[in-house]
């Protein structure tokens, strides 16, 4: 997973060289997809190959076309309940460790000294498995939906507060003396002036952080819950129903697919310096 | 210079003042609480463990397939990351391919892999590969492109071939950021192999804290879990420390 900080001092707007426009051919075009097509139709064969040889037991590795088939699961109202089960989770987490990441990031950039002693200690949060904190939580708040939400917003906070600390330091110090200078009051400056350029690398932070959530409410999902689609991969798994899991897990992959697509797109909508 | 020492002191103090203030939090809050374990009970819980053995026997299932899975990610991710990095044509394939990908909760191929594999150290390390081989083709793609076309034209026009060009030239002026991704690699096999272990393991420090919950033993549970966020947190500053010095020799 790409660290929000490298995410950001690799993107940040004034470090972008001007390129010149290159405008790709119908035949290089059409080339990439032909390679990604092959890309897919290699990995189907290998996958068929392996069942039909026997080289896997079909038992734990159903065929790619039974794999499709059980796709349609998504019909059954259970899926949808799972489904909700988890966006909630993500929602909610995304909104309290949003809140509180851009609130941390404004502070440690105003204290300069705090943020410099925080950041190791959030450069390292990614490499901890916030994840084992999930146990302790449930003993503590019961097996609910709250700790899989304190958990996902922890995964939330620490690169939107990242991102935040990063993008506010990258803007010119000249920035703040001019507004002062042009005689408009702190706050006015901050939401007018600040926010807004540092909202490019907020945004890229925003977008790890809701993936963030995402994985880490699935996979906790699937080690202690009582719904949610990674409760169902789970007890897909335990109860050897390996053709529905199969489905599910391509599910959730076209899910997680379209969500980084859509993520990506507001990404670029919301940040001038990419267009 | 002398107020860059000052200031560096201010802020080594305030970090040793967050670890007490939260050493002091999670001590005031198991004396409010009987569902928590002391800061002493934990430690010492898993004092107790490691004079048993079984903290090394953990530390050993996980250290072990942690690094399979990291090394397997680095000599995969690479070779990928630099073909799609140099070339325009692979690059415009693949590239969302590995966006896409790289979005896509891991774990849940791990059923998979249990059901394939089995149950063992080889399904939680190449679980581990494939979650960290993404940031490592991403770093790699993205440094590879950073260095300019006129070193690698230089060594071609000398006579290099492509391979000594990659290994003598590009690679080493990419080193920098793909050293990014190979840190950001290393906590994510971690990260990945503990949660497989949460799931199903035979072994390992997450079975340990799954199993210390089931059996609601708290002081277990906290010292584990102690001990996995220090071995989290000393890995990643070794290596963040490394990252920095290549950065700085670079520069």
């Amino acid at each position: 997973m790409t660290t929000a900080s490298s995410d950001a001092s690799s993107t940040l707007p004034s470090g972008r060289a001007k390129k010149a426009p290159r405008v790709d051919g119908i035949r290089f075009r059409a080339g990439a997809i032909l390679l990604r097509i092959l890309l897919l139709v290699a990995v189907v064969a290998a996958w068929q190959i392996a069942v039909s040889t026997g080289a896997v037991n079909s038992l734990t590795l159903p065929t790619p076309w039974q794999a499709l088939k059980a796709m349609s699961q998504v019909r059954d109202g259970e899926f949808w309940k799972d489904l909700s089960n988890t966006g909630l989770v993500v929602l909610a987490a995304f909104g309290i460790g949003g809140a509180a990441g851009l609130a941390a990031g404004i502070a440690f950039w105003r204290l300069p000294a705090l943020g410099d002693a925080v950041e190791p200690f959030l450069v390292t949060l990614y490499a901890t498995p916030t994840l084992v904190f999930y146990p302790v939580l449930i003993v503590l708040l019961g097996l609910n939906l709250w700790p899989l939400i304190l958990i996902a917003s922890v995964m939330v906070f620490m690169p939107i507060a990242l991102n935040t600390m990063i993008g506010l330091r990258s803007l010119s110090p000249v920035l703040p003396r001019l507004a002062r200078s042009l005689g408009s009051p702190g706050p006015v400056a901050f939401r007018k002036i600040l926010l807004p350029g540092a909202l490019p690398i907020v945004i890229s932070g925003a977008r790890v952080a809701f993936l963030y959530a995402t994985m880490g409410t699935i996979a906790m999902e699937m080690v202690v819950a009582s719904a949610g689609l990674g409760y169902r991969i789970g007890y897909d798994y335990s109860n050897f129903r390996t053709q529905e899991m199969y489905g599910l897990v391509l599910v959730v992959a076209v899910l997680a697919t379209g969500l980084n697509w859509i993520l990506t797109r507001v990404e670029k909508s919301m940040r001038r310096d990419l267009a | 210079m002398s107020r860059s020492v000052s200031r560096r002191r201010k802020v080594m103090e305030l970090r040793i003042g967050l670890v007490v203030v939260a050493v002091l939090g999670w001590y005031g809050a198991s004396a409010a609480s009987p569902l928590i374990a002391s800061p002493l009970d934990s430690v010492r819980a898993l004092v107790d463990q490691a004079r048993a053995g079984a903290l090394t026997a953990d530390c050993a299932s996980t250290l072990g397939a942690m690094l399979y899975g990291f090394v397997a990610s680095v000599v995969i991710g690479i070779p990928i990351g630099y073909a799609i990095g140099r070339s325009r044509l692979i690059g415009a394939a693949f590239e969302p391919v590995i966006a896409s990908l790289f979005a896509v909760p891991r774990i849940i191929f791990y059923p998979l892999l249990l059901g394939v594999i089995g149950v063992g150290a080889t399904s939680k390390a190449w679980l581990a590969a494939i979650s960290a081989v993404f940031p490592i083709i991403i770093a790699t793609a993205g440094g590879v492109r950073q260095v300019a076309p006129i070193l690698s034209r230089l060594g071609s026009s000398l006579g290099s071939s492509r391979l000594k060009v990659a290994w003598k030239i590009v690679l080493p002026a990419a080193l920098p950021p793909i050293m990014g991704g190979v840190r950001i690699g290393f906590g994510v096999a971690f990260v990945t192999v503990i949660i497989a272990e949460l799931f199903v393991a035979a072994s390992g420090l997450g079975l340990a804290v799954r199993d210390a919950y089931s059996q609601l033993n708290l002081a277990v549970m906290y010292g584990d879990i102690l001990f996995i966020v220090a071995v989290a947190f000393v890995g990643s500053l070794a290596l963040w420390a490394v990252e920095r010095r290549l950065q700085a020799v670079s520069d």
